[in-house]
């Protein structure tokens, strides 16, 4: 169901959704001539366009929840991607949660990973892991440079960039999986819905 | 499309020259950025001074000087700043067609007033659109690539009227940048979103089309994080440092801070033209601005 739906700005609204339902799931049901652009979050949609208002933001996306079960399932495929855990924050993550680094990498290797929404840049994919005892802060002063391909944790997600990107996640390893290539015909490695594990790569 | 023989090329492209046009709509659930020209009041003008199609890929200049030399007669059009544009030495203003005969060096200056001069070509910027746009975006650097010395530009064909060779009287902007209250204004502490529109804040050296970052007094706020949520062109975050920072054209598409305000389409034209240093202060239209609600 839906929460609240708040004004963002002239030209957006941003609705905020039950724990119950999964954003992404909504999302491919959101087709409207009022609507240019949605943005999944990890639990609200941001549906963009200049003519929309809050009531018809609301019939979008309720006539989506009654209809997200509806057609056929999207399919879910699951990617096993190679990484090396030489991250600069490996030490101080593991240090954070008492564990030694080969606990911390035995869970990070055991997890499988969900991917609940793309966001923060191009193919960046938010993982979500079942057991979400691992959470950490992002750094308050976010660096300047992250290595592209590089695997980070902050809160309960982790997340892996793309590209080379200023960001704050404590990073564990990188992977030398290309996430996003504008080029192809699906321009993102992991979409929505798929499952990740790491493989130990050395 | 069958483009042009060569019309110019790039002699010089000063700080940063990237070729934009209205952005990629509706890849926002992979994580792109809608990306596009920064000033797009100004876009749309200089587009329609030199007869083109609106959404025609142009320029945008970073200060300036941006200078090229025209291998066939052209026109072209600036708008958004007072720079002056020369042709072979003769100056002209903004906001106006402007006739560059064959031979002839084009010079954009770096304004007195603005910060991102839209120089729009007739015909408009032939280019290869990836994923529906020749935009560059700076932040998943995907798009036309920014213009270097000996880029060759040639237009496009997308002329659909007669040039406006008068002087269209712009009015630019600022330094007040109008916004409505945020999704997140309930983040700050009691008084904090008029606090954020009585002060005078000062455009931060680093901010760029990802973020204009504002110096000033902080503002207080709840803390903690806020679950990541979509994220759009003019909206004014607010890290736990209390230093606002307002989102440009290739902001990531969800983000962690609150939103306590969000600019207007006339907003966000403003702080397109804010340079580093500059001095803005953001007026609340939250009561007046258009919105069918």
């Amino acid at each position: 169901m839906i929460h609240r739906l708040i004004p963002y700005g002239t030209s957006a609204v941003l609705v905020e959704l039950d724990a119950a339902i999964a954003p992404t799931a909504l999302a491919a049901h959101l087709d409207d001539p009022a609507v240019d652009d949605v943005i999944v979050g990890a639990t609200t949609l941001l549906l963009s366009g200049p003519a929309l208002s809050l009531q018809r933001a609301e019939s979008v996306v309720t006539r989506a929840i009654e209809h997200h079960g509806d057609g056929p399932v999207l399919h879910s495929h699951h990617h096993d991607l190679p990484i090396i855990y030489d991250g600069t924050d490996l030490a101080s993550t593991a240090d954070a949660f008492q564990l030694s680094i080969e606990h911390l990498v035995a869970w990070h290797l055991s997890t499988t990973f969900t991917v609940a929404f793309l966001g923060f840049a191009a193919g960046f994919p938010y993982l979500r892991a079942a057991d979400d005892r691992i959470r950490v802060p992002r750094h308050s002063v976010p660096r300047v440079a992250v290595p592209a391909g590089s695997v980070g944790l902050a809160d309960e997600w982790c997340g892996i960039y793309p590209i080379e990107l200023p960001g704050g996640w404590q990073l564990l390893g990188r992977t030398t999986a290309s996430l996003f290539d504008p080029s192809a015909p699906n321009p993102c490695l992991l979409q929505a819905g798929d499952t990740v594990r790491f493989v130990d790569d050395r | 499309m069958i483009a042009d023989p060569v019309s110019m090329v790039v002699d010089d492209p000063g700080p940063l020259a990237l070729v934009e046009d209205l952005g990629r709509l509706g890849y926002g659930r992979l994580g792109i950025a809608r990306s596009g020209v920064f000033d797009r009041p100004a876009f749309d003008l200089a587009n329609r001074l030199v007869g083109n199609a609106r959404g025609a890929a142009a320029i945008e200049v970073l200060l300036g000087p941006f200078r090229a030399t025209a291998h066939r007669p052209t026109v072209v059009a600036a708008a958004g700043t007072d720079a002056r544009l020369t042709v072979d030495g003769r100056a002209h203003a903004t906001g106006q067609a402007i006739a560059v005969p064959a031979g002839a060096q084009l010079v954009v200056g770096i304004p007195n007033s603005g910060c991102r001069t839209v120089l729009a070509v007739r015909g408009g910027i032939f280019a290869d659109a990836v994923l529906g746009s020749r935009s560059w975006d700076t932040s998943s650097r995907i798009g036309t690539l920014p213009l270097q010395a000996g880029d060759v530009l040639t237009p496009a064909d997308q002329h659909v009227g007669a040039p406006w060779f008068d002087v269209v009287p712009q009015q630019l902007g600022g330094p007040e940048v109008d916004v409505v209250r945020g999704p997140r204004a309930d983040w700050l502490h009691p008084g904090g979103f008029e606090q954020l529109c009585a002060t005078t804040w000062q455009v931060s050296a680093t901010s760029n089309r990802i973020g204009v970052r504002l110096d000033g007094p902080p503002l207080s706020r709840r803390d903690g994080e806020l679950a990541s949520e979509g994220m759009i062109p003019g909206a004014v975050q607010l890290p736990p440092n209390g230093q606002p920072i307002m989102l440009g054209p290739d902001c990531g598409v969800t983000g962690g801070y609150p939103v306590i305000a969000v600019a207007t389409a006339a907003g966000l034209a403003v702080l397109a033209q804010c340079r580093p240093g500059d001095h803005i202060r953001l007026r609340d239209v939250s009561g007046s601005a258009a919105r069918s609600i």
